[in-house]
Protein backbone atom coordinates (compact mmCIF):
# COMPACT_ATOMS: atom_id res chain seq x y z
CA UNK A 1 0.00 0.00 0.00
CA UNK A 2 1.52 3.55 -0.97
CA UNK A 3 1.19 6.20 2.05
CA UNK A 4 -0.71 8.02 -0.67
CA UNK A 5 -3.64 5.28 -0.46
CA UNK A 6 -3.11 5.20 3.16
CA UNK A 7 -3.81 8.81 3.13
CA UNK A 8 -6.29 9.16 1.19
CA UNK A 9 -9.68 7.38 3.39
CA UNK A 10 -8.56 10.14 6.29
CA UNK A 11 -8.40 12.91 3.76
CA UNK A 12 -11.76 11.74 2.48
CA UNK A 13 -13.48 12.06 5.83
CA UNK A 14 -11.61 15.07 6.96
CA UNK A 15 -12.83 17.31 3.82
CA UNK A 16 -16.16 15.98 4.34
CA UNK A 17 -16.46 17.10 7.70
CA UNK A 18 -14.83 20.53 6.60
CA UNK A 19 -17.35 20.95 4.57
CA UNK A 20 -20.13 19.96 6.61
CA UNK A 21 -19.07 22.94 9.18
CA UNK A 22 -18.69 25.55 6.39
CA UNK A 23 -21.86 24.51 5.28
CA UNK A 24 -23.32 25.23 8.69
CA UNK A 25 -21.73 28.71 8.25
CA UNK A 26 -24.87 31.42 8.08
CA UNK A 27 -24.64 34.20 5.47
CA UNK A 28 -24.89 38.31 7.21
CA UNK A 29 -22.51 37.78 10.03
CA UNK A 30 -19.29 38.01 7.79
CA UNK A 31 -18.05 40.82 10.89
CA UNK A 32 -19.12 38.27 13.39
CA UNK A 33 -15.83 37.88 16.07
CA UNK A 34 -16.10 36.47 19.60
CA UNK A 35 -13.31 38.76 20.83
CA UNK A 36 -11.58 41.74 19.78
CA UNK A 37 -8.49 39.72 19.02
CA UNK A 38 -10.47 37.15 16.74
CA UNK A 39 -10.57 36.43 13.28
CA UNK A 40 -13.59 37.51 11.80
CA UNK A 41 -16.21 34.96 10.95
CA UNK A 42 -15.83 35.08 7.02
CA UNK A 43 -12.24 35.64 7.35
CA UNK A 44 -11.91 32.47 9.75
CA UNK A 45 -14.44 29.81 7.27
CA UNK A 46 -12.56 31.32 4.01
CA UNK A 47 -8.98 30.50 5.50
CA UNK A 48 -10.31 26.85 6.41
CA UNK A 49 -11.42 26.79 3.31
CA UNK A 50 -8.79 27.90 1.83
CA UNK A 51 -6.43 25.61 3.44
CA UNK A 52 -7.68 22.85 1.09
CA UNK A 53 -6.24 24.58 -1.73
CA UNK A 54 -2.71 25.09 -0.17
CA UNK A 55 -2.17 21.73 -0.07
CA UNK A 56 -2.46 20.90 -3.44
CA UNK A 57 1.22 23.43 -3.32
CA UNK A 58 2.24 21.25 -0.78
CA UNK A 59 1.95 18.59 -2.78
CA UNK A 60 3.12 19.37 -6.38
CA UNK A 61 5.40 21.77 -5.72
CA UNK A 62 9.20 22.35 -4.53
CA UNK A 63 7.75 25.45 -1.86
CA UNK A 64 5.81 28.62 -1.97
CA UNK A 65 6.92 31.69 -1.30
CA UNK A 66 4.52 34.09 0.72
CA UNK A 67 3.81 37.35 -0.22
CA UNK A 68 5.40 37.23 -3.34
CA UNK A 69 4.17 37.64 -7.27
CA UNK A 70 4.66 34.02 -7.57
CA UNK A 71 2.28 33.03 -4.62
CA UNK A 72 -0.42 30.57 -5.70
CA UNK A 73 -1.99 30.73 -2.85
CA UNK A 74 -5.90 31.81 -3.10
CA UNK A 75 -6.73 33.71 -0.16
CA UNK A 76 -10.38 33.57 0.58
CA UNK A 77 -12.19 35.70 2.49
CA UNK A 78 -16.17 34.61 3.03
CA UNK A 79 -19.08 36.25 0.75
CA UNK A 80 -21.79 33.90 0.98
CA UNK A 81 -21.96 30.73 2.49
CA UNK A 82 -22.94 29.18 -1.13
CA UNK A 83 -19.41 30.96 -3.11
CA UNK A 84 -17.24 29.62 -0.43
CA UNK A 85 -18.96 25.88 -0.75
CA UNK A 86 -18.47 26.60 -4.38
CA UNK A 87 -14.54 27.46 -4.05
CA UNK A 88 -13.88 24.50 -1.51
CA UNK A 89 -15.04 22.01 -3.81
CA UNK A 90 -13.11 22.87 -6.37
CA UNK A 91 -10.05 23.44 -4.17
CA UNK A 92 -10.56 19.84 -2.31
CA UNK A 93 -11.46 17.73 -5.46
CA UNK A 94 -7.89 19.14 -6.96
CA UNK A 95 -6.25 18.05 -3.56
CA UNK A 96 -7.88 14.83 -3.84
CA UNK A 97 -6.77 14.45 -7.05
CA UNK A 98 -3.56 15.36 -6.30
CA UNK A 99 -3.13 13.52 -3.04
CA UNK A 100 -3.88 10.61 -5.08
CA UNK A 101 -1.20 11.19 -7.95
CA UNK A 102 1.62 11.35 -5.16
CA UNK A 103 4.27 8.97 -5.00
CA UNK A 104 6.14 7.93 -1.75
CA UNK A 105 9.28 9.11 -3.49
CA UNK A 106 7.68 12.46 -3.50
CA UNK A 107 6.52 12.22 -0.26
CA UNK A 108 9.81 12.61 0.88
CA UNK A 109 11.25 15.63 -1.06
CA UNK A 110 11.38 18.69 0.76
CA UNK A 111 9.11 21.58 1.06
CA UNK A 112 10.09 24.76 1.71
CA UNK A 113 7.30 27.81 2.85
CA UNK A 114 9.38 30.64 2.67
CA UNK A 115 8.17 34.77 3.17
CA UNK A 116 9.57 36.84 0.69
CA UNK A 117 12.19 35.05 0.40
CA UNK A 118 13.24 34.34 4.46
CA UNK A 119 12.63 30.51 5.22
CA UNK A 120 9.34 30.29 7.30
CA UNK A 121 9.81 26.20 7.83
CA UNK A 122 11.69 23.87 5.64
CA UNK A 123 10.50 19.95 5.80
CA UNK A 124 8.98 16.93 3.96
CA UNK A 125 6.44 16.86 1.60
CA UNK A 126 4.69 14.40 3.48
CA UNK A 127 4.63 16.85 7.04
CA UNK A 128 4.02 20.17 5.09
CA UNK A 129 0.43 17.88 4.28
CA UNK A 130 0.36 17.04 7.53
CA UNK A 131 0.84 19.75 9.71
CA UNK A 132 0.41 22.96 7.54
CA UNK A 133 -2.48 21.49 5.97
CA UNK A 134 -4.34 18.70 7.49
CA UNK A 135 -3.52 19.54 11.30
CA UNK A 136 -3.52 23.39 10.62
CA UNK A 137 -7.42 23.20 8.87
CA UNK A 138 -8.72 21.10 11.61
CA UNK A 139 -8.07 23.48 14.47
CA UNK A 140 -9.48 26.31 12.59
CA UNK A 141 -12.44 24.13 11.99
CA UNK A 142 -12.58 23.77 15.39
CA UNK A 143 -12.11 27.37 16.02
CA UNK A 144 -15.30 27.72 13.29
CA UNK A 145 -17.47 25.42 15.04
CA UNK A 146 -17.46 27.42 18.76
CA UNK A 147 -18.34 30.46 16.73
CA UNK A 148 -21.32 28.94 15.41
CA UNK A 149 -22.27 27.66 19.19
CA UNK A 150 -21.84 31.35 20.07
CA UNK A 151 -23.84 32.51 17.14
CA UNK A 152 -26.55 30.08 18.78
CA UNK A 153 -26.44 27.76 15.55
CA UNK A 154 -26.07 23.74 15.56
CA UNK A 155 -22.59 22.64 15.34
CA UNK A 156 -22.13 19.81 13.22
CA UNK A 157 -20.69 16.86 15.19
CA UNK A 158 -16.83 16.23 13.67
CA UNK A 159 -15.12 13.34 16.07
CA UNK A 160 -18.70 12.10 17.81
CA UNK A 161 -21.81 13.92 18.25
CA UNK A 162 -22.05 17.42 19.22
CA UNK A 163 -24.48 18.78 21.90
CA UNK A 164 -27.07 19.47 18.99
CA UNK A 165 -26.70 15.70 17.71
CA UNK A 166 -27.15 13.64 21.59
CA UNK B 1 9.99 4.14 5.99
CA UNK B 2 7.46 2.67 8.43
CA UNK B 3 3.72 3.70 9.23
CA UNK B 4 4.89 3.98 13.04
CA UNK B 5 7.80 6.07 11.72
CA UNK B 6 5.19 7.97 9.52
CA UNK B 7 2.91 9.16 12.01
CA UNK B 8 5.82 10.15 14.76
CA UNK B 9 6.82 12.60 12.40
CA UNK B 10 4.31 15.08 13.76
CA UNK B 11 3.63 13.25 16.80
CA UNK B 12 6.16 15.60 18.89
CA UNK B 13 5.51 18.93 17.31
CA UNK B 14 1.67 18.35 18.27
CA UNK B 15 2.16 17.28 21.85
CA UNK B 16 4.31 20.44 22.15
CA UNK B 17 1.75 22.43 20.90
CA UNK B 18 -0.72 20.67 23.31
CA UNK B 19 1.47 21.27 26.09
CA UNK B 20 1.70 24.57 25.22
CA UNK B 21 -1.54 25.27 25.41
CA UNK B 22 -2.63 22.95 28.94
CA UNK B 23 0.43 25.33 30.09
CA UNK B 24 -2.15 28.25 30.01
CA UNK B 25 -5.41 26.70 31.15
CA UNK B 26 -5.83 29.73 34.19
CA UNK B 27 -6.85 27.80 37.29
CA UNK B 28 -10.22 29.96 38.59
CA UNK B 29 -11.98 29.37 35.68
CA UNK B 30 -13.05 25.49 35.60
CA UNK B 31 -16.78 26.34 35.33
CA UNK B 32 -16.47 28.99 32.23
CA UNK B 33 -18.37 27.83 29.03
CA UNK B 34 -18.31 29.97 26.39
CA UNK B 35 -22.43 29.09 25.91
CA UNK B 36 -25.04 26.93 27.62
CA UNK B 37 -24.18 23.97 25.13
CA UNK B 38 -20.68 24.15 25.46
CA UNK B 39 -17.89 21.84 27.47
CA UNK B 40 -16.80 23.77 30.66
CA UNK B 41 -13.41 24.91 30.29
CA UNK B 42 -11.81 22.51 32.95
CA UNK B 43 -13.31 19.22 31.63
CA UNK B 44 -12.39 20.31 28.41
CA UNK B 45 -8.77 20.81 29.24
CA UNK B 46 -8.98 17.29 31.25
CA UNK B 47 -10.07 15.48 27.68
CA UNK B 48 -7.33 17.24 25.65
CA UNK B 49 -5.05 16.19 28.43
CA UNK B 50 -6.04 12.54 28.49
CA UNK B 51 -6.52 12.09 24.79
CA UNK B 52 -3.21 10.51 24.46
CA UNK B 53 -4.48 7.41 26.66
CA UNK B 54 -6.70 7.21 23.47
CA UNK B 55 -4.25 6.63 20.99
CA UNK B 56 -2.61 4.38 23.91
CA UNK B 57 -5.49 2.02 23.61
CA UNK B 58 -6.37 2.33 19.79
CA UNK B 59 -2.82 0.94 20.22
CA UNK B 60 -2.41 -1.66 22.43
CA UNK B 61 -5.87 -3.31 22.17
CA UNK B 62 -8.24 -5.26 20.02
CA UNK B 63 -11.23 -3.15 20.72
CA UNK B 64 -13.48 -1.04 22.73
CA UNK B 65 -16.45 -1.21 23.98
CA UNK B 66 -17.61 2.27 25.55
CA UNK B 67 -20.74 0.37 27.32
CA UNK B 68 -18.65 -1.62 29.78
CA UNK B 69 -15.17 0.27 29.79
CA UNK B 70 -14.92 2.51 32.83
CA UNK B 71 -15.05 6.73 32.72
CA UNK B 72 -12.08 7.98 33.19
CA UNK B 73 -12.71 11.37 35.95
CA UNK B 74 -13.39 14.52 33.93
CA UNK B 75 -12.98 16.81 37.05
CA UNK B 76 -10.33 19.28 36.89
CA UNK B 77 -8.21 19.61 40.01
CA UNK B 78 -5.11 21.88 39.11
CA UNK B 79 -2.93 22.69 36.42
CA UNK B 80 -0.13 20.90 37.91
CA UNK B 81 -2.13 17.59 37.34
CA UNK B 82 -3.34 18.18 34.21
CA UNK B 83 0.32 18.41 32.81
CA UNK B 84 1.50 15.57 35.06
CA UNK B 85 -1.33 13.42 33.57
CA UNK B 86 -0.63 14.58 30.27
CA UNK B 87 3.18 14.22 30.34
CA UNK B 88 2.55 10.71 31.35
CA UNK B 89 -0.67 9.83 28.70
CA UNK B 90 1.72 11.47 25.65
CA UNK B 91 4.79 9.16 26.73
CA UNK B 92 3.12 6.45 26.94
CA UNK B 93 1.28 6.59 23.81
CA UNK B 94 4.82 7.76 22.24
CA UNK B 95 6.23 4.30 23.26
CA UNK B 96 3.45 2.68 22.10
CA UNK B 97 3.50 3.94 18.70
CA UNK B 98 7.02 4.25 18.16
CA UNK B 99 6.78 -0.19 18.80
CA UNK B 100 4.09 -0.91 16.67
CA UNK B 101 4.33 -2.72 13.44
CA UNK B 102 2.92 -2.42 10.31
CA UNK B 103 1.16 -5.72 10.65
CA UNK B 104 -0.27 -4.14 14.20
CA UNK B 105 -0.98 -1.19 12.93
CA UNK B 106 -2.95 -2.31 9.58
CA UNK B 107 -5.08 -4.69 11.80
CA UNK B 108 -8.85 -3.70 12.42
CA UNK B 109 -9.83 -1.90 15.69
CA UNK B 110 -13.49 -0.66 16.96
CA UNK B 111 -14.88 1.31 18.87
CA UNK B 112 -18.61 0.66 20.05
CA UNK B 113 -21.12 0.69 22.26
CA UNK B 114 -22.52 -2.37 23.52
CA UNK B 115 -23.94 -4.06 19.68
CA UNK B 116 -23.39 -0.15 18.29
CA UNK B 117 -20.22 0.08 16.59
CA UNK B 118 -19.42 3.33 16.53
CA UNK B 119 -16.15 3.26 14.78
CA UNK B 120 -14.37 0.57 12.98
CA UNK B 121 -11.16 0.49 10.37
CA UNK B 122 -7.36 0.13 10.41
CA UNK B 123 -5.37 0.93 13.92
CA UNK B 124 -3.22 3.39 11.82
CA UNK B 125 -6.67 5.51 10.11
CA UNK B 126 -8.09 5.49 13.63
CA UNK B 127 -5.11 6.44 15.44
CA UNK B 128 -5.48 9.18 13.46
CA UNK B 129 -8.80 10.33 12.96
CA UNK B 130 -10.20 9.64 17.00
CA UNK B 131 -7.14 10.45 18.75
CA UNK B 132 -5.01 12.50 16.89
CA UNK B 133 -7.07 14.67 14.92
CA UNK B 134 -9.41 15.09 17.56
CA UNK B 135 -7.07 16.12 19.98
CA UNK B 136 -6.16 19.21 17.48
CA UNK B 137 -9.94 19.84 17.51
CA UNK B 138 -10.40 20.04 21.01
CA UNK B 139 -7.22 22.05 21.93
CA UNK B 140 -8.57 24.36 19.13
CA UNK B 141 -11.31 25.10 21.21
CA UNK B 142 -9.27 25.59 24.36
CA UNK B 143 -7.66 28.27 22.48
CA UNK B 144 -10.87 30.08 21.63
CA UNK B 145 -11.38 29.38 25.70
CA UNK B 146 -8.14 31.02 26.60
CA UNK B 147 -8.69 34.03 24.18
CA UNK B 148 -12.50 34.94 25.56
CA UNK B 149 -10.47 34.55 29.09
CA UNK B 150 -8.61 37.38 28.03
CA UNK B 151 -5.61 34.90 28.29
CA UNK B 152 -2.61 34.69 25.81
CA UNK B 153 -3.38 32.28 23.25
CA UNK B 154 0.01 30.72 21.83
CA UNK B 155 0.39 30.25 17.88
CA UNK B 156 0.27 26.78 17.10
CA UNK B 157 0.52 26.81 12.98
CA UNK B 158 1.22 30.43 12.69
CA UNK B 159 1.09 33.60 14.57
CA UNK B 160 -1.58 34.23 17.07
CA UNK B 161 -2.63 37.72 18.09
CA UNK B 162 -0.66 37.55 20.88
CA UNK B 163 2.44 35.21 19.97
CA UNK B 164 4.63 36.00 16.87
CA UNK B 165 6.49 32.78 16.85
CA UNK B 166 9.16 34.69 15.01
CA UNK B 167 7.12 35.17 11.97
Amino acid sequence: MTLAERLLPELEQQLANTRKVLAAVPDGQNDFKPHAKSMPLNRLAGHTAELAGFAYFFLTTPGINMGTPEDPRKILRMTTRDELLAEFDILAARTLEALKATSDAAFDEPFTLSRQGAVVISTSRYNAYRSIFLDHMIHHRAQLGVYLRLLNLPVPGTFGPSADEK
Amino acid sequence: MTISETLLLDFDAEMSNTRTTLERIPEDAPSFKPHAKSMPFGRLAVHVSRLPNFGTMILSTPYLDMATAPLPSMTFESRAKLLTDFDAAAAEARACLAGATNEQLQQNWKLSWGDKTIAEGPRCLLYRTMFFNHLIHHRAQLGVYLRLNDLPVPGLYGPSADDSMGF
